[in-house]
This record gives structure tokens, sequence and C-alpha cells, in this order.
């Protein structure tokens, strides 16, 4: 009960940073937020936090950004079903190499959107698609050890 | 699995079909609580800086805004005149009324997070009496036109976006042609212009009207280059929007419904 009140309240957050408006020309530098919280919580509670979380959430996301619908559910699903396969060895890696796998992670994500942007005709090829994974990668050690400290605040397990 | 072919069935439905457009309205409510946290906080330091100003800022402010008063009534004495000259005109030719519009003012509550697209989302919802395919006007040209609402909130898709098209018309010589948006905040490009037009640097483009969902004769942007490339079919025109799409703050809903319904 508990667990699941942080979960929401993680999340929430995330959305919010999300949601919330940047200057036009910061728009590539944008981390992916709920993603990074996502990750997280899969690989320290894989068995709670799992993909039906991250299809819901990608759908949230989807609503807030305006884009097609079931565009980041998709690309959540994918990363949290490799998250929740590979979380045992993930937390074997050091900080900085999870970092470098949550880059790697988040490309898809970034890749897999933007086929879909272009498939539509919206989009134009650019490197700066790949700029959301290097901050959001990272971002990810910092991330990591506020979490951990809300998880090991609240004691869940 | 499930989920992934579950995900993509929502992609193809959502891009292929229109299933969702009666949908997606409520689906919204779910980001609501979010939205309204994020813009809340924001709101409430505009709202004190604007409670909070000294008594000799406001009167200045105050007699700057009573010196363009004067001015624009000014104007608008002569704008009475030929308006009555316009009708009366109009009644010789038995041409049609044009009606004044009904006109909803809505505050920009942020930039659309999404990189490829120019969307702006406006605090006026369909419960504001906002609908998909109004056209929104900034204070000094066409910004827009609605492409999705919800409750408290809709999406503006600005003419810039690649995937915009206005209809407008060169003020000068009434040459018809339509306006593409490229994706770049600062240049539209005006389609299918053959070489031989008039046209030169500086000449306005107002609405045209003929889309039907832009109202006639708003002005949309000012050409700054024409250039002619040899073995083209028609000439490079390239346009800068008059609207400041990225920085209005206060935008205008133009209200068509009203006036199509009469």
């Amino acid at each position: 009960m508990k667990s699941g009140f942080i979960f929401l309240l993680t999340f929430i957050v995330a959305l919010m940073l999300e949601a919330m408006p940047i200057p036009e020309q910061f728009v590539w530098y944008r981390p992916e937020w709920a993603l990074l919280v996502l990750l997280y919580w899969i690989i320290a509670l894989p068995f709670k936090v799992g993909i039906g979380a991250a299809w819901v959430l990608g759908l949230l996301v989807d609503l807030l950004q305006g884009s097609v619908l079931g565009q980041h559910s998709l690309t959540y699903v994918l990363i949290a079903y490799v998250c929740a396969v590979l979380y045992k060895r993930l937390r074997m890696y050091l900080r900085w190499q999870q970092g470098v796998f949550v880059f790697l992670l988040v490309s898809v994500n970034q890749l897999v959107g933007f086929w879909i942007d272009h498939y539509l005709g919206v989009a134009e090829p650019t490197l700066m698609i790949f700029m959301p994974a290097v901050i959001t990668g990272l971002l990810w050690p910092w991330c990591f050890v506020i979490l951990r400290s809300v998880r090991r605040l609240y004691s869940i397990s | 699995m499930l989920l992934v072919a579950l995900s993509v069935l929502i992609i193809l439905l959502d891009v292929r079909t229109k299933v969702f457009a009666p949908v997606r309205p409520y689906l919204s409510w779910l980001v609501t609580p979010i939205q309204l946290l994020v813009t809340t906080p924001r709101k409430i330091v505009v709202w004190t800086g604007e409670h909070l100003e000294s008594r000799e800022d406001l009167v200045a402010q105050n007699q700057a805004l009573n010196a363009e008063i004067l001015v624009l009534q000014s104007q608008l004495q002569r704008l009475n005149s030929l308006k009555a000259e316009n009708v009366r005109l109009r009644e010789l030719l038995d041409a049609s009324q044009r009606v004044d519009e009904k006109v909803v003012m809505a505050e920009v509550i942020g930039y659309d997070q999404n990189a490829y697209s120019h969307k702006i989302l406006i605090d006026k919802g369909f419960s504001n009496g906002a609908y998909v395919g109004q056209a929104v006007l900034g204070a000094t040209g066409v910004l827009g036109q609605v492409v999705e609402t919800a409750a408290y909130s809709s999406r503006v898709l600005l003419i810039a976006d690649a995937s915009h098209f206005v209809p407008v018309q060169l003020a000068r010589t009434g040459f018809r042609s339509i306006l593409r948006g490229t994706g770049d905040l600062k240049r539209l490009e005006l389609m299918s212009v053959p070489h031989t037009t008039d046209i030169k640097k500086g000449d306005i483009l107002n609405t045209s009207g003929l889309d039907k969902r832009f109202p006639q004769g708003y002005p949309v942007g000012v050409v700054k280059s024409v250039t002619h490339v040899p073995g083209k079919p028609y000439a490079d025109v390239v346009v800068v929007p008059l609207a400041q799409l990225a920085r209005s703050r206060h935008v205008m809903l133009i209200d068509r419904q009203a006036e199509s319904k009469e």
C-alpha cells in the first residue's frame, strides 16, 4: 500500500517534469524523466513495477505530449522488458556502465519515436534526436542515488 | 508481447483512422491534474507580480495605455466610417455581408515538448467553446489552428509546423497561393509561384479565407526573399511569419461556428 503510494508519487513528479514548459532552444536537451524513474523502479523492484506500469506510463506521456497514442507505450514496454530480463546483470554494473546502458535504451526510445514521426511525415532527420538519450544517461547516477534514498527512507522492498 | 501488440494496434488506429478523436479529450482528463500542477505555480507568480506592482509603475503604465487608447480611438473613428462605406458599397454590389467574428481570449500555458512538431498549449478547452479546426490569431498575425481539445486546454498547431498549410493572398496584387510551414519558426515557404509572378521582398501576405477555416484578410507573413533558380518550375519564396510564434502569451480564438449557425 505504502510502496504503491510512493511509486505513484515519483511517477507523478516525473510526469510533471515532463510537462514543464521549456524554452524553444532547449527542447532537444530535455531528459526522459518518466523513463528514468521507470528504469530505476524496474531494476530495483522488478516484481512490483513491471511492463504493465510501463505501458500505462507511456500512455500518460502520450496524452501529455500530444504525440501519437501508443507511441511511448510501445517504446516503454520494450525498454521495460529488456530491463526486467537483465535486472540482475544491471545491478552488478558500475554506475557509469549503467548510465551507458540507459543511454542505449533511451536511444531505442528516440529512434522508434523518430520512425513513427517520420512515417507521419513530420520529422526532419537530425542527429539531435540522440541528445535526450545522452542527457538521460548523464543524469542516471544522480537519479539513481535520489530514488535509492527515497526507497530506503520509506523502506520499500 | 500482448502489450506490444496492443501498442502497435493503438498507434495504427490513431494514425490511420479517427477512432480516438472523440475519446482523446476524455482521456486527457487523466493528465489534466498534472498540467494544472505544472502551470499553477507560474500563474501564482504572474498573479503576485501583477498585484504587487508599485504605484508609480501602475500610474506610468496607465498613462501609456491611455495615450495608446487615444491613438487607437482616432484610428477607430476612421475605421467606422470606412466600415459603413464598405457595407454600402457591398449593398450596391449585392454582395454578402461579412460578419464580425466572435473572439475568445486565451493564454499560452506551454510549448509542445516534442521537438519535431510546433504546437502550443492554451488554457481554453471545449468547455470554453474551443473546437478542432478553430483559427488562432496573435496580436500581430495568424498563429495557427486548434488540433486537439481537452476540457480546459487545447493544442494549437503553429503555421510554422511542417504539416501546416494556409491559403494566402498577396495584399498588393491579389495573387493567391498556399503558404507551407517548414518546421523552422522563422521560415515559411510560398508554394507554386511561377517565375513571372509580380512578387518582391516586403510584400505582405493575408489569409485568403478560401479554406473556410481562417477568416479572410488577416496578416500571416511578409516576403523575405524571392530567388529564381533556372531549371526549377517555380520561384523559391521565403516568408517570415508576422506573429511571434514562440513568444506570444495571449492569443485570440476566432469562433466561426457561431457565425455559420446564424
